[in-house]
């Protein structure tokens, strides 16, 4: 009669707490030395895909960008004639 | 060692305040890391990325729509610290000068949707925020000014400047509403009663320039009759014919009542007999009359015209008001009763209304006449030159006009800037696109 009981628990094993994923700002501070490198540049090509998606949406940019837009533009405007 | 290109934009989106959330998406990516992966590209792989960044709570949606930020007066393809700077001043003011108009018309929508019942007051924030919208975006969207084309912005221009001036208008009446409440119900009842207290003070105005035009034929009769003699036989009937005419009483009534013959039969009496039965009438009425006029005299000095109003014009005060003025003070006026009605003048001080209405204070029966009345009497107080009456409302109707005007004059000089067309402009984003796409080939 236990014998099912028995082999009903002996099928209980305890959760797998470790896991693989990680998120980037933990690997930042904790990721082996040989793999710090590789953190940093995930980090920045995220950071330069998503920063685009950012300048199309809000239209911010930096001074650098802004400052040669705005010179072709004035250019562009005092060729038109108006 | 100077930064590339690409990592001058890195470095932007890193360190500016706007990227803040995208930053924090980052971040927070969730990979797969397995350390000792011999293959270097598999040992982190990109598992999931956060995308709270492109999100915005309706919350903030909005809050958008009561306080215009910045960006949303400029396209997407250009912009710099400067200009933002320049656009959130020109939001700023815009958003102040309609939040500002949105509190000083809500006490006059309040009253526009007090039909309502109930919903009164969700209707009219509603209508307070569909006007700030309507202002807000006029002022948005006439920043749109493409150059060689502005008539479309100018009208809107010209639509945000007009909101804004009926906002205006509007606003001082508004603030009257709320803080002089009680004195726009009592100059309105002050109103009324200058009808009623001219009829009271003068009620024997008939008789009054009756006793003048008799008197005046009497004594004109009297001193022809002067210059005859009657001693003199030549003269003598004539000296009677005036004095037949002066007292002639064709009515036959001879003992009724002064004022049952000045009704009845003025045409049968002679001016000097008119004159006799007005003095005669006059001199019965007039010390009675007198101790009333002293008793409602003093009540309406004593006594808010609008208490004046309901005591002694309920009906007038029925119309244009509810709620009882004399809560828990009527027996300070039944002394009085006795006075008026023995004279059979209007006196009543019991609340005929309904139980409910009768514990309230004074409020407006018609909302409508509210803001007809408030509006009268600001306008009447600026026409008439009155500052020091106008207080509270005037300051806020002086804040209006120059927020308003501040505000028009902002949106119009920033519309007009170069780098507001070049944030609209499809070519500039054209440009960015071809130097991201040299950004990309940068290793």
């Amino acid at each position: 009669m236990f014998l099912p009981i028995y082999y009903f628990f002996k099928n209980l094993k305890t959760m797998k707490t470790e896991s693989h994923h990680k998120n980037l700002r933990f690997l930042s501070r904790h990721a082996k030395p040989e793999n710090l490198p590789l953190v940093k540049k995930i980090i920045k090509d995220l950071r330069y895909e998503r920063g685009k998606e950012h300048v199309r949406r809000t239209g911010l940019m930096h001074s650098h960008l802004s400052r040669k837009l705005i010179q072709k533009y004035i250019e562009f405007e005092g060729n038109q004639g108006y | 060692m100077p930064l590339s290109p690409k990592s001058k934009f890195v470095d932007f989106i890193e360190r500016h305040p706007s990227s803040k959330e995208l930053n924090q998406d980052i971040t927070q990516t969730e990979v797969i890391y397995e350390p000792d992966n011999p293959d270097e590209s598999q040992r982190i792989r990109i598992f999931d990325i956060p995308n709270k960044s492109n999100k915005k709570s309706l919350i903030k949606k909005f809050l958008e729509t009561i306080w215009v930020p910045g960006y949303k007066m400029r396209g997407n393809s250009y912009s710099d610290e400067n200009f933002n700077a320049q656009l959130d001043q020109t939001s700023s003011i815009v958003s102040i000068s309609a939040i500002f108009d949105a509190i000083c018309t809500a006490p006059v929508l309040f009253y526009f949707t007090k039909a309502a019942g109930i919903f009164s007051i969700p209707l009219s924030l509603g209508y307070g925020w569909m006007l700030l919208i309507m202002s807000n975006k006029s002022g948005e969207f006439s920043m749109n000014r493409p150059k060689g084309n502005n008539t479309t912005a100018n009208f809107l221009l010209c639509i945000f400047f007009l909101l804004s001036l009926v906002k205006t208008l509007v606003s001082g009446v508004g603030i009257d509403l709320v803080s002089r409440s009680g004195e726009i119900k009592n100059s309105t009842a002050k109103e009324f009663l200058k009808n009623y207290e001219s009829k009271f003070s003068n009620p024997d105005i008939l008789y009054t320039n009756l006793l003048e035009s008799s008197t005046k034929e009497c004594n004109r009769l009297v001193v022809e009759q002067s210059k005859l003699n009657p001693t003199k036989r030549g003269q003598r009937k004539l000296y009677n014919q005036l004095q037949e005419k002066m007292f002639r009483n064709n009515s036959k009534q001879s003992n009724a009542n002064p004022k049952f013959l000045l009704d009845n039969y003025l045409s049968e009496l002679g001016p000097c007999i008119k004159k006799d039965l007005i003095n005669n009438l006059n001199g019965q009425n007039t010390i009675e009359k007198k101790e009333i006029f002293s008793i409602q005299n003093k009540l309406k000095k004593n006594t808010p015209p609008i208490s004046f109003l309901y005591i002694f014009q309920r009906n007038k005060f029925n119309d244009t008001f509810k709620g009882n003025p004399l809560i828990g003070s009527e027996s300070n006026f039944e002394i009085y009763r006795d006075s008026f009605e023995k004279n059979k003048l209007d006196f009543d001080i019991k609340c005929t209304s309904k139980l409910e209405e009768c514990n309230q204070s004074v409020s407006w029966a018609n909302p409508a006449m509210a803001i007809n009345e408030g509006a009268k009497q600001f306008y009447s107080r600026i026409y008439n030159k009155e500052w020091g009456n106008l207080g509270l409302s005037y300051i806020g109707f002086l804040i209006s006009i120059l927020l308003s005007t501040t505000a028009t004059i902002l949106l119009y000089s920033a519309s007009i800037d170069i780098r507001n067309r070049a944030s609209r402009s499809s070519l500039v984003e054209e440009w960015r696109e071809e130097y991201f796409a040299e950004l990309d080939e940068e290793e």
